[in-house]
């Protein structure tokens, strides 16, 4: 009944004309996002976030939340239509959406990537709502140490799960860790790494970072050489799955909702990572694993359903215990920052109207995007054909404005662009970003709860290991280490999925 | 040898370094008391680490095993090139020359980086797209965009 009675004050909030408006605008520039290749959910939210600034806190997490989420319902049009994923998350769609589009079938592949997206959504957002107290009340024993623990999971796991080199992949952990303590020292005051540039001394802002490595470096990545994207000729009909559609797709999506879910809710992983899982169980539970590859419906259902559940279950540890699951919610994080609030178990007690007005906005999300991304996908194909001559100096200015707004100077932009060029011969020396990004978002908290828990055991690191929750946590981030290494020197440079 | 690991590792050896040596100019500390300069030195020492490893497994690695090829191969760097160098520069004369003027003159440029169009059609565009700009985040969010010499 207690859930109840806080779900009605969340869709009070919801449901305010505002709160309703920056909804539907998350939800469409998400859409948006998704369709176009070429910019991401990170790229995105990275870009929006200095237009939050003078909206409310409760409007800015909801618009956020949006594009998050409609990112996800919007990659899959591009995947089915055009063999071109538009997002990370939408790759694995592509493998048996486009095979059902070549067969004269992209209409149910476009329904049931829609309706899973919904069905999954929505449950994941029901499930988001029963963990999130519980586990707020079992983050309230969390001290230092806990949250040392934690955040040195978390990091572990994003190198462990990291595509390519661990080493390099530890390296650009590092180098974040760096980057995030530029400036004055939240403790003593004292300025460190600032190398007597006078805009350094409050610190590098996330916006210039996240957007140069993201954004800006994407598009770098894009124009380096022409790609012509040739949409399908197809008549697209039928956008109602049939009887057999649902009955061959219903436990795809059911097992997409809960794997998807379950892996949103781990530090290091995202979306991307459950749609390849569930793709691997629906391919190992068919009856017929031949079909995969070649216009399987479950093989869109699964992904499809499992990356809309794992949006809902990157909140938890975020909302919950204030520890982000992967770049997007670490961008959630900074904008809560920024917004004056800080994220942690703390959050539900303190601003109910953030938690469950955010909660309400997704049920209300998920209902705007089956709505936007049925009837629209026509509109959607239109965009498609936007030469990216014209798109990119578009988000470019979009970054510019972006950074420059933050301190309405330039001295952010040139970092942002810096970060740019960094991001791009990252990627071509083969340095995943992801894993800088995170440390970069976690450095202070990081530093701040291992200086504390430094201080009350006066200097013995016993502290982390004589707590039963720190000493848990700790074990499985040495153990994840050790065997991240293993792998790594057994395999080679084994492939594994990227992260968020 | 693996050249892009060991061009990249000397990069991030000289990160380490200055990362270890700045940290000690802001007072390491003790485990009993650690200064603001702790973690950084601990990241340095970690960056410089594996960078190290980094260094001497690109260099024992054996040729015939490294599929590493040239990844500028084959692509079009000047344009990378070009649009590094007019943002760059758009930075710098952005106070100088104002948000308008100086939009417009680094979208028509942008607009033909990667194929020239019609000269009239990149302008339209360019007017639209800074107009459009100005009114959503000069007028309607209030963000103070540069006016330049020129006042606008």
């Amino acid at each position: 009944m207690d859930i109840l009675h806080s779900l009605y004050y969340g869709f009070s909030v919801g449901l305010q004309p505002q709160n309703l408006f920056f909804c539907f605008v998350g939800c469409l520039v998400g859409t948006l996002v998704g369709v176009l290749p070429g910019i991401g959910p990170i790229g995105a939210i990275s870009i929006l976030l200095p237009a939050t600034f003078r909206m409310s806190p409760v409007s800015a997490i909801i618009m956020l939340a949006g594009i998050f989420y409609g990112a996800m319902y919007g990659g899959s049009t591009t995947s089915i239509l055009v063999n071109i994923p538009g997002e990370a998350a939408s790759v694995v769609t592509c493998l048996d959406g486009y095979e059902m589009a070549k067969q004269g079938r992209a209409g149910p592949a476009l329904g049931i990537a829609a309706f899973g997206s919904f069905i999954a959504g929505t449950l994941g957002v029901i499930w988001l709502m029963l963990f999130a107290k519980p586990l707020s009340e079992f983050g309230l024993k969390f001290g230092p140490p806990e949250y040392f623990a934690l955040i040195l999971l978390g990091l572990t796991l994003i190198t462990y799960l990291s595509r390519g080199s661990v080493i390099k992949a530890i390296m650009m952990g590092a180098f974040g860790l760096i980057l995030s303590l530029i400036g004055l020292d939240q403790m003593q005051g004292s300025p460190r790494l600032t190398f007597n540039i006078f805009q350094l001394m409050d610190g590098i802002d996330l916006v210039p970072v996240a957007m140069g490595l993201f954004g800006i470096a994407e598009i770098l990545e894009n124009i380096e050489q022409t790609v012509s994207t040739e949409i399908l000729k197809t008549k697209i009909r039928n956008l109602f799955p049939s009887l057999s559609d649902w009955m061959q797709a219903k436990g795809a999506i059911l097992r997409g909702s809960v794997l998807g879910f379950l892996i949103g809710v781990l530090p290091g992983a995202g979306a991307t990572i459950s749609t390849f899982v569930s793709y691997a169980v629906e391919k190992r539970v068919s009856k017929d694993p031949d079909r995969f590859g070649k216009g399987a419906i479950e093989g869109v259902a699964g992904p499809e359903s499992a990356n809309n559940a794992a949006t809902a279950g990157a909140f938890v540890p975020l909302l919950t215990l204030g520890i982000p699951a992967n770049i997007i919610m670490a961008l959630f994080f900074g904008a809560l920052l920024i917004h004056g609030m800080l994220p942690g178990p703390l959050l539900l007690q303190d601003h109910p109207d953030l938690f469950w007005g955010l909660i309400s906005s997704m049920y209300i999300g998920n209902g705007m995007l089956l709505i936007l991304n049925l009837p629209l996908i026509p509109m959607w194909v239109q965009v498609l054909k936007i030469p990216y001559r014209v798109l990119f100096p578009l988000i470019l200015l979009f970054c510019i404005i972006g950074a420059y707004s933050l301190k309405n100077g330039v001295f952010e932009i040139i970092l942002m662009l810096v970060f740019g060029m960094l991001g791009y011969l990252f990627r071509k020396f083969g340095y995943e970003p992801a894993p800088l990004l995170l440390a970069f978002v976690l450095g202070p908290m990081f530093e701040f709860n291992l200086r504390q828990s430094l201080m009350v055991s006066r200097g013995s690191l016993l502290i982390f290991f004589t707590r039963p929750i720190s000493a848990v946590t700790i074990s499985i981030a040495i153990i994840l280490f050790i065997t991240s290494f293993i792998f790594y020197f057994r395999k080679g440079k084994g492939h594994k999925p990227s992260t968020g | 040898m693996n050249r892009l690991d060991q061009f990249s590792g000397l990069f991030w050896l000289a990160i380490s370094i200055i990362a270890c040596v700045e940290s000690v100019r802001a007072h390491i500390g003790t485990f009993e008391n650690p200064g603001p300069g702790f973690l950084p030195l601990w990241a340095g020492v970690i960056l410089g680490i594996f960078t190290i490893v980094l260094l001497i497994m690109s260099t024992l690695r054996k040729r015939v095993e490294d599929k590493i090829t040239n990844p500028f191969k084959g692509l079009d760097l000047w344009k990378i090139i070009l649009v590094m160098a007019s943002l760059f520069a758009y930075s710098f004369l952005l106070s100088w020359g104002g948000y308008i003027i100086m939009t417009i003159g680094l979208m028509v440029f942008l607009f033909s980086v990667i194929r020239r169009g019609r000269v009239w059609i990149d302008l339209t565009i360019a007017l639209i797209t800074v107009l459009a700009s100005y009114i959503v985040f000069f007028k309607w969010l209030d963000i103070q965009l540069p006016k330049g010499i020129f006042w606008f």
